[in-house]
């Protein structure tokens, strides 16, 4: 036995004993509580996995690969292992995120609207726990193409299914409603990946910034070496592709849940008014630019009087976005380095192409939200006054009786009359709530309250609907 | 180096580690089964992929998703750096016009045998460049999560 092939059967072991870890952590968490289905679904995922993996390294074990094969295998050992670091902590987040961990009744609802659009399609969200105080979406593209690979190397090794996606929210939020919008976002860059915007867009780039180049006489005018161009589309398309993948995510939030969905966002965000703002960056549009398609979708939808009304302070700031335009902004990444003279050009050109791009998402979350697509505007006017005066009471605001007229709000404007009492509306309430705590900690109280109003009301109309109460 | 471009290394180097087994076998058994014709496609076509903006584009239903990212780039880079060859034109059409012979099958088997020995070995030096990459950012890169 040679000493590489020693190490490809002692990598063997390790990788053995490693996945059978994992396996009996997921079987003994799993046995303990209860999960939503989409998370059982995802640690079935996990534990398919493991199995494949234990299978392939079985194999490899019982049958050793010829010398000259050897580093091959070792090379395909060290990128598993890679793959099942990051299982690793997949599962111990959905195992740590069962039924009372995470915001219950929202992560149906997200479900329920996902599988609204998404039709016949079924979609499965799994909202799980991280451990930042941020939102965030699990890189699906990358873990997909992830699984591919394995899957292309391990036998049955399970892509990721399209239906899966994967959010997550701060690990102490689990009882919060209102801030936990920002999941809506997050569910945008799942509903992003069902469209075929990204590689259209990818192929666009390719070919349009070949012919800006050409056409400007940059290809003659840069003496850079031949791998640097590729490096330099490269830098383009990954920018240009995260941004649109946003600002997807930002639209479609905004236009299926209103203001609710900007609010959210500006409570995880702390903002100052700066020229910073206005910079696009590696992973993200500016601010300001984001603010500014806010602003233009709220107005499209009809939210206009309504925000001037509760919130006029931050309507002025929408508004002020919404005058800028695409050459207000600049990029704060730095081109790759032979390319630094035709920078501030190609950062124009991008910008250019960026907001045609945003016009072609802006078409496609159109498409994806249906001709059926009643903007939550109209429920939220018809119903507004009773769940705000519901709330002024400390009632859960799921059945509302107008003149002996029952009637159900939809969550989204459960979730909007909420912010707006919660900013704006919440002097009646406290002074109903007798109590002898001091007024920092009983309004603390009353927004903790607040939001477990807000999401049995949620919960309440998902019951309706199943019951076809509705 | 980010979770994409992570993940781009890691498919690189599943993707050499395939190319080098497939023309092991190859070179042992003498037939051009379909799945090394793919592969060759689309090892042709990652290839040429890196002429742009110039070059002729080539059209390929077998189309491959290496090189999106600049880790991937440089893990070739270094590999044409350790068979001492440069960056340019000419290393990229030798190579492309290796994995045309493969698929050639007018060309005589042993020549053919011959040119797979020296694609596997480049393909070997191409997955360790990449595998290096990705086993240097693992400590930094702990999450597949993004905001």
């Amino acid at each position: 036995m040679t000493e590489l092939s020693a190490q490809v059967r002692s990598e063997a072991f390790c990788l053995l004993r490693l996945c059978g870890d994992l396996t009996e952590f997921i079987r003994s968490g799993r046995t303990k509580k209860t999960y939503l289905y989409e998370t059982e679904g995802l640690l079935d995922h996990i534990l398919q996995s493991s199995g494949a993996i234990q299978t392939f390294v079985r194999k490899v074990i019982e049958e050793p690969p010829e010398d000259e094969l050897i580093k091959s295998k070792l090379r395909d050992f060290g990128e598993i292992r890679k793959g099942l670091s990051w299982l690793y902590i997949l599962a111990k987040e959905a195992i740590d995120s069962d039924s009372l961990s995470i915001p219950f009744s929202l992560a149906i609802f997200l479900n329920h609207t996902a599988g609204d659009l998404l039709k016949p399609k079924k979609p499965s969200l799994v909202v799980l726990s991280g451990s930042n105080l941020m939102y965030y979406k699990y890189n699906l593209k990358a873990m997909r193409d992830l699984t591919r690979y394995l899957s292309a190397r391990i036998e049955h090794y399970p892509v990721l299914a399209e239906d899966i996606g994967i959010l997550m929210f701060p690990y102490c939020a689990a009882g919060e409603v209102l801030v936990n919008c920002n999941l809506f976002h997050e569910m945008g860059h799942y509903i992003y990946e069902s469209t075929s915007l990204e590689e259209g867009f990818r192929n666009e780039i390719l070919d349009k910034l070949g012919r800006f180049f050409i056409q400007t006489g940059i290809v003659d005018r840069i003496k850079a070496p031949l791998l640097e161009w590729k490096a330099l589309l490269n830098y383009v398309s990954t920018l240009v592709l995260r941004w649109a993948d946003e600002i997807f995510a930002d639209i479609f939030a905004v236009r299926v849940l209103g203001p609710a969905f900007h609010l959210a966002y500006r409570e995880i965000e702390q903002l100052i008014p700066t020229t910073v703002a206005r910079a696009f960056s590696e992973t993200h549009p500016a601010d300001d630019y984001r603010f500014k398609v806010h602003a233009e979708w709220l107005v499209e939808d009809g939210w206009t009087q309504i925000l001037q009304d509760h919130l006029p302070e931050f309507f002025k700031e929408l508004e002020k976005c919404r005058d800028y335009k695409i050459d207000h902004f600049s990029i704060s990444c730095r081109a790759p380095s032979h390319f630094e003279e035709i920078q501030e050009e190609l950062h124009k050109w991008m910008l250019g192409e960026f907001e045609n791009m945003v016009k072609k998402i802006e078409g496609e979350v159109s498409t994806k939200l249906g001709n059926g697509f009643k903007k939550p505007v109209e429920d939220y006017n018809r119903t507004k006054k009773l769940v705000t005066s519901y709330l002024e009471h400390g009632v859960v605001p799921s059945t509302l009786y107008d003149d002996g007229t029952k009637l159900h709000p939809y969550p989204v404007t459960v979730l909007n009359c909420g912010f707006f009492f919660y900013l704006k509306g919440m002097i009646p309430l406290l002074d109903r709530f007798k109590t002898n705590l001091n007024s920092i900690d009983k309004r603390i109280t009353c927004e903790k309250r607040l939001n477990s109003w807000l999401g049995k009301a949620i919960e309440d109309w998902q019951i309706l609907l199943k019951k076809g109460k509705l | 180096m980010g979770v994409q471009e992570m993940v781009g290394s890691m498919g690189l180097t599943f993707f050499c580690n395939k190319c080098v087994e497939l023309l092991h076998k190859f070179r042992r058994d003498g037939s051009l089964t379909q799945e090394l014709s793919k592969t060759c496609k689309q090892a042709i076509y990652a290839f040429a992929s890196l002429k742009w903006p110039n070059g002729v584009p080539v059209v390929s239903d077998e189309k491959v998703a290496l090189f999106n990212t600049n880790e991937e780039v440089k893990s070739f880079e270094q590999a044409l750096a350790r068979e001492s060859q440069g960056p340019d034109d000419t290393a990229l059409d030798k190579w492309i016009s290796k994995l045309e012979t493969i698929l050639d099958e007018e060309v005589p088997l042993e020549d053919r045998k011959q040119t797979a020995q020296e694609l596997q070995k480049f393909f070997d030096t191409l997955a360790d460049c990449s595998f290096y990459t990705t086993r240097e950012s693992l400590r930094s890169l702990q999450t597949m999560a993004g905001i």
